[in-house]
């Protein structure tokens, strides 16, 4: 949509244009100022832990489960070099061949949130989906984070008293 | 031919050549939550009337 208000603004006889191509969820997922009805509520990418392990297509097994245990964790985020996700890897995949290719391995295409999707709504996704959390990514597809239920519901009740 | 920008350089013009936010998103969404300091103008309503309060000499920073 940016795009065509651009050119819109220069047919209008604006010559300083410039178009914010991430647009506003972008913003939203920096701490940076915003205004309106929902600006200050906690969403999302409040609730990020942004300790996920991330690795590469052309990584070996053996090299990521090591790196994925010593950090406690049992998920390894597939990422290019961009940082969008491409896939996952967890549980009993991790002690697979340790000489396989993480591209060979990995679960393609996990699903995924914007960071400004409000905590009611994170609740009811995980819920829904029965897992106890998802990753938030902007609208490139980057990864931001891991959204956990039981934080989001911890926050909610807080929320409440 | 509008130039792609990316969240540093939006901050940048804002901060250091007076850059004026548009949001053509739809109002509702706009009301919902907009980067501070924003104006909404519908992309259908880009006119000369509903343009007529930004400065054409100052950047503009469509999202």
């Amino acid at each position: 949509m940016s795009p065509r208000a651009a050119a819109r603004l220069e047919t209008l006889g604006f010559t300083k244009v410039y178009d914010y191509e991430a647009g506003k969820s972008d913003w939203l997922a920096s701490p940076l100022p915003t205004e309106g009805r929902a600006a200050g509520k906690p969403d999302a990418a409040a609730m990020v832990r942004g300790d996920d392990i991330a690795c590469h297509l052309g990584e070996r097994l053996g090299d990521v489960a090591k790196r994925v245990r010593a950090a406690g964790k049992d998920v390894c985020i597939v990422v290019d070099e961009r940082h969008i996700v491409l896939g996952r890897i967890r549980g009993r995949a991790l002690d697979g061949d340790p000489n396989s290719l993480v591209e060979d391995v990995m679960r393609l295409g996990p699903s995924t949130i914007r960071p400004d999707t409000d905590l009611g709504t994170v609740v009811k996704t995980l819920r829904d989906g029965n897992v106890a959390s998802t990753l938030v990514t902007n609208q490139e597809g980057r990864l931001i984070g891991t959204v956990y239920l039981e934080d989001v519901e911890r926050k909610l009740a807080e929320q409440d008293q | 031919m509008s130039t792609p920008i990316r969240r540093d350089e939006v901050q940048r013009l804002i901060r250091d050549e007076g850059g004026q936010l548009v949001e053509v998103l739809p109002p509702p969404m706009f009301e919902d939550e907009h980067i501070e300091g924003a104006i909404n103008i519908p992309l259908k309503d880009l006119n000369e009337r509903t343009t007529s309060g930004l400065d054409k000499d100052r950047p503009v920073i469509v999202y």
